[in-house]
């Protein structure tokens, strides 16, 4: 289907161009700014003579880098995925293109496409980056830390999926937040999940399943611990699949409404 | 040459708005057909259902109630779709695309191979008078090149029916002179034109057949001669004087204008020969019958006013 990717590259141009973009990347290098700043705390720890400080100091500077990195990814993600198609219909640039010969769904998964392309490379640019911090700091990576990196990946993706398949029949804030409200929801709904009452256990049941898979550990974090109490990689790799094919069946439910829905024009 | 591109089958629409859901019908069992190699003109009031309809065609909306086939297809199906091209009343392209790359763009989703696709865009651009914008981005464009540049990418895959929502918006005399000749041009390459618009003028001259509609319902279809007949017609009869006026009064005739010796009749078709016959009684000369014409623009604002049709 060629034009799944003539759509796909439009909309990462598309997205090159919005002004806020450009907005969040100056919040991120302030952020990194910020970040930077906390060096001068490492600097008072090698005058003090302190090597085991300077280790955790590192150590826990890199894992916020990475952390903070996915989260603004996943977030921009979430943003960018909830607008793409309203956007599209509110500037009308969507008419001289369903005119085509294309399905609508092709439409969708293209725009989807575009935006987990522009969402993966700016990923990539921080795990690189990441990476070469973890050299210059002299830290060792782990297995672990490479099913992190696949965790930020299958965020990123979770929260653009889910929050594009969603915009066919939500508004764009409804969209993103109901994405947000799916990811942490199991969470809420855990401790229900053994509450005696059976009405109680049975929505928890029900509301746990309806979500995103949640990994039972944080990845990321676990990947600095010096000691690592037999890390279960089958299960963590389950998760991420699960949640990989649960942001694909959101984004095919979005494909078929949206190829059955009316599009309204102003 | 009489077979349907588009047909149109008691269609209705109606729109909630509000909180309250409130209805708006927007189209009331309407029925067009449209002919192969015709152009017809679609017109009608702001907000008497022109744009809707031409939504249905193109699948965008779905009737509550009735059937739209374009080419025997399903509107709004891949097959229907790649043999239209569409206009917008305000074509809105990509700002960041240059006038080619736009082209290009639309030309590649409508399946076009890439070896003629450049020669297809050079050749329409030109068409359009574009030619020398070729390279600048679209976001800089007036609002006239942008609608020029709308019928370019309508016209870019050659499509059998074109489709034409208020072309001429926006654009100069030169501009809608320009459409105009395209759209005659088009006509003599075989292509079926559907045009909604409100510059009647245009219309006269361009368009074979015209469709009214007014709040939803097709008022008047006609074909578009050189004049639109009323129904009635007009007598002048020569030797006017008082005898004949109390004559014919008598009768019931009364002439709606007098001047001098000649004096003008207004009658309907079943009364034209009764009045004839008493003029021809009397020994008064008939100067001219004749069905009064009535221009494009009377007969739309009769309709819209709804002095006439439904």
């Amino acid at each position: 289907m060629p034009e799944i990717w003539i759509i796909a590259a439009n909309t990462f141009r598309e997205i090159l161009r919005r002004k806020v973009i450009y907005v969040l990347v100056f919040l991120g290098v302030l952020m990194m700014s910020i970040w930077l700043g906390q060096m001068t705390f490492m600097n008072m720890a090698a005058d003090a003579g302190e090597p085991e400080l300077i280790l955790q100091m590192k150590t826990s500077q890199t894992r916020a880098f990475f952390g903070m990195w996915g989260a603004c990814t996943a977030f921009l993600g979430l943003f960018l995925g909830a607008v793409a198609l309203a956007t599209e219909i509110r500037n009308q640039t969507i008419v001289p293109v369903l005119v085509r010969p294309i399905p609508r769904w092709a439409y969708l998964v293209g725009k989807w496409l575009g935006t987990q392309l522009f969402v993966c490379l700016l990923l990539g640019l921080g795990i690189a980056l990441g990476l070469a911090i973890m050299r210059v700091f002299e830290l060792e990576t782990r297995p672990l830390l490479w099913f992190g990196m696949l965790e930020m990946f299958a965020h990123a993706t979770l929260f653009t999926g889910v929050s594009l398949g969603l915009s066919v029949v939500l508004n764009p804030v409804l969209a993103g937040g109901v994405t947000l409200l799916l990811a942490s929801i199991p969470n809420v709904f855990e401790t229900l999940l053994r509450h005696p009452h059976w009405a109680l256990k049975g929505l928890a049941s029900a509301v746990y399943y309806l979500s995103p898979a949640q990994m039972p550990t944080d990845l990321l974090a676990d990947s600095f611990e010096r000691e690592l109490l037999q890390p279960d990689y089958s299960l963590y790799a389950r998760v991420l699949v699960e949640n990989f094919l649960y942001s694909m069946t959101v984004l095919l439910a979005g494909c078929i409404l949206f190829s059955r829905r009316e599009i309204k024009l102003k | 040459m009489n077979e349907s591109v588009i047909e149109i089958q008691g269609v209705s629409k109606t729109f909630r708005s509000g909180l309250r859901r409130v209805p708006v019908r927007a189209l009331r069992n309407v029925d067009v057909t449209v002919s192969r190699g015709t152009v017809t003109a679609f017109v009608g009031p702001n907000g008497a259902g022109k744009t809707t309809t031409i939504n249905t065609v193109l699948g965008f909306l779905r009737p509550d109630q009735g059937s739209i086939s374009v080419f025997g297809l399903k509107a709004g199906s891949r097959d229907a779709r790649r043999r239209i091209g569409f206009q917008s009343e305000i074509f809105h392209p990509y700002p960041f695309h240059t006038a080619k790359a736009a082209m290009e763009f639309y030309g590649r989703l409508s399946g076009q191979p890439r070896a003629d696709l450049a020669d297809a865009v050079e050749c329409q651009l030109e068409r359009l008078g574009l030619g020398d914008s070729m390279d600048r981005k679209v976001g800089t464009f007036s609002k006239g090149m942008t609608q020029r540049l709308g019928l370019a990418q309508a016209l870019l895959h050659r499509p059998e029916l074109l489709l034409l929502d208020e072309p001429t918006t926006g654009l100069d005399p030169q501009g809608r002179k320009l459409v105009a000749d395209i759209i005659q041009e088009e006509q003599m390459n075989g292509t079926t034109v559907f045009l909604s618009s409100h510059i009647l003028s245009d219309i006269e001259r361009t368009c074979d057949r015209l469709i009214m509609i007014r709040n939803g319902e097709v008022v008047l279809e006609q074909e578009i001669g050189s004049r639109f007949h009323q129904d009635g017609w007009e007598i002048e009869v020569l030797g006017w004087g008082a005898e004949a006026d109390a004559d014919l009064a008598r009768a019931g005739y009364r002439p709606a204008r007098v001047d001098g010796t000649v004096a003008c009749f207004e009658c309907s078709s079943a009364d034209k020969s009764d009045l004839l016959r008493r003029v021809l009684d009397l020994s008064l000369d008939v100067g001219v019958i004749r069905r009064p014409a009535l221009s494009l623009e009377e007969i739309y604002m009769d309709h819209v006013k709804g002095r006439r049709g439904a």
